[in-house]
């Protein structure tokens, strides 16, 4: 009997110790990420192409690209061919990457310190994904607004699957608002991509309040 | 009486005349039910027009505000408007039996009312007494009324039949509706039309830059706009409801992304 409890109090607690560490691995990972895009897009004096080029290189590493497209494109995904889903998710990325790197380039108008993410807690649901809330501090506004980093492990790598802020998640937003165009225009995915890249034209060229 | 009855009947009317009907392609089908947007026509129509009264009446005012104050002096402003709106929070904390945050808020009230300068100044929030907002959709939410189909108010803009009704409702609750209204002097309720005026004002400034932001980097701005109410509705009645903080019930954002992986 007490042999039998001591195993399983072994066990637990190396059970215990593997999730705790898995969890400050994925705390480190958000927190990471979070830094490198703080320190080369929102602070760095560059001109903004070259905002893009560094939110590019950190923020496309750390999604699941192909993932990502799949989703936002809901049930259309499954009659796409491959090679609309690529061009796709070419325009998808461009697009992710010119409005987030454009919105950290609007935010480095404010007096902004490196401290502006400050990690609060982290759960995993049953999907085991983790959930990292952080809150980010602007200046100018009255209440810290809630940033949560989904991170999924999948095959041992971790992968950045969502960025929700204030409930409004990434993905979600992006899959309502192309899936209600693929709905008007009878579910034509190379349409929604060229208009993609007509967005993205412009984006790429403007930052500030109006394009 | 007569002129009510033909204004519902009217409405009825044009709701049902801008009512889609469920497509029959799978994939269209469930964009039609995500959405929750049966009167979407019409609902595109509001959008547009509201566009357009933001173009050419309400930006150039917001504009000329921007232009005289400054961002603190803004800031000082939705504070002390903030603070007039605790009243009615503290009534739908009651209504949703959450007696710790009104509390809470009725702690911040008296300490910004008085400490904090009539309420210029956020003293119970430095006091580590966060700032709550409640409304009686919420409220309404809280009593699990279902948000019924998405619905876009002209000025006021994205909303659902729940929450358009806990507009109306919020007017009747509000004590400082009543205190200003129910005032016999003309000057005190001349006082309160400028606050509710200023208040119009401040909550539009406050999301202008949002707006410009949305539209900007949008394919379909309409899409875009009721997306984002509907989730962050979602999470301001899931937080009133007490779901997420604990863990005990999933978020909305806790969908799993394994169904879209390749096969």
């Amino acid at each position: 009997m007490k042999k039998l409890l001591t195993i399983l109090f072994c066990f637990i607690s190396l059970t215990f110790h593997a999730v705790a560490a898995e969890q400050a691995e994925v705390e480190k990972f958000a927190k990471d990420l979070a830094d490198d895009i703080i320190k080369n897009v929102v602070l760095a004096k560059v001109p903004l192409q070259q905002k893009q080029d560094a939110f590019r290189k950190s923020f496309l590493a750390a999604i699941n690209l192909k993932t990502t497209a799949r989703f936002t494109l809901g049930r259309y995904a499954k009659t796409a061919q491959p090679e609309q889903l690529q061009a796709y998710t070419d325009a998808l990325a461009d697009n992710i990457v010119c409005t987030w790197a454009n919105r950290f380039n609007d935010y480095a108008g404010g007096a902004l310190s490196p401290d502006i993410v400050s990690f609060v807690s982290t759960r995993q649901n049953e999907n085991g994904d983790f959930y990292v809330t952080s809150k980010l501090k602007l200046p100018n506004s009255e209440n810290d607004i809630e940033m949560i980093w989904r991170v999924s492990d999948k095959k041992g790598k971790l992968k950045l699957a969502d960025l929700i802020v204030e409930g409004v998640s990434m993905l979600i937003s992006y899959r309502n608002e192309y899936t209600a165009i693929l709905q008007q225009n009878g579910g034509d995915i190379p349409a929604l991509t060229e208009m993609l890249e007509k967005k993205n034209a412009v984006l790429k060229k403007t930052s500030g309040k109006s394009a | 009486m007569t002129n009510i009855r033909t204004l519902l009947i009217s409405l009825c009317i044009l709701l049902t005349a801008g009512c889609a009907s469920v497509p029959t392609d799978p994939a269209a089908a469930a964009v039609y039910h995500e959405s929750n947007d049966p009167w979407e026509s019409f609902n595109r129509k509001i959008f547009a027009f509201n566009m357009a009264a933001d173009e050419y009446a309400l930006r150039p005012v917001v504009n000329g505000y921007r232009a005289v104050t400054t961002v603190g002096f803004r800031s000082k402003v939705r504070t002390f408007l903030n603070n007039l709106k605790t009243p009615l929070t503290i009534v739908n904390d009651v209504l949703q039996l959450n007696f710790k945050n009104a509390g809470t808020d009725l702690s911040r009230f008296i300490i910004n009312s008085t400490l904090g300068f009539f309420g210029i100044y956020d003293i119970a929030g430095k006091m580590g007494l966060p700032s709550n907002s409640q409304d009686f959709g919420t409220t309404m939410a809280v009593w699990n009324v279902p948000s019924g189909p998405y619905l876009v108010l002209p000025f006021l803009g994205p909303s659902s039949v729940r929450d358009a009704s806990g507009l109306v409702g919020d007017v009747f609750l509000d004590p400082v509706f009543y205190a200003g209204r129910g005032s016999d002097n003309q000057d005190v309720k001349r006082g309160f039309w400028v606050i509710d005026g200023v208040n119009v004002l401040t909550s539009y400034e406050s999301v202008v830059d949002l707006l410009d932001e949305g539209k900007k980097n949008s394919l379909d701005f309409y899409a875009f706009m009721r997306s984002m109410y509907q989730q962050h509705r979602k999470k301001t009645v899931d937080r009133a409801k007490g779901i997420g903080d604990s863990g005990k019930q999933q978020n909305d954002y806790d969908f799993s992304l394994d169904d879209e992986e390749e096969e």
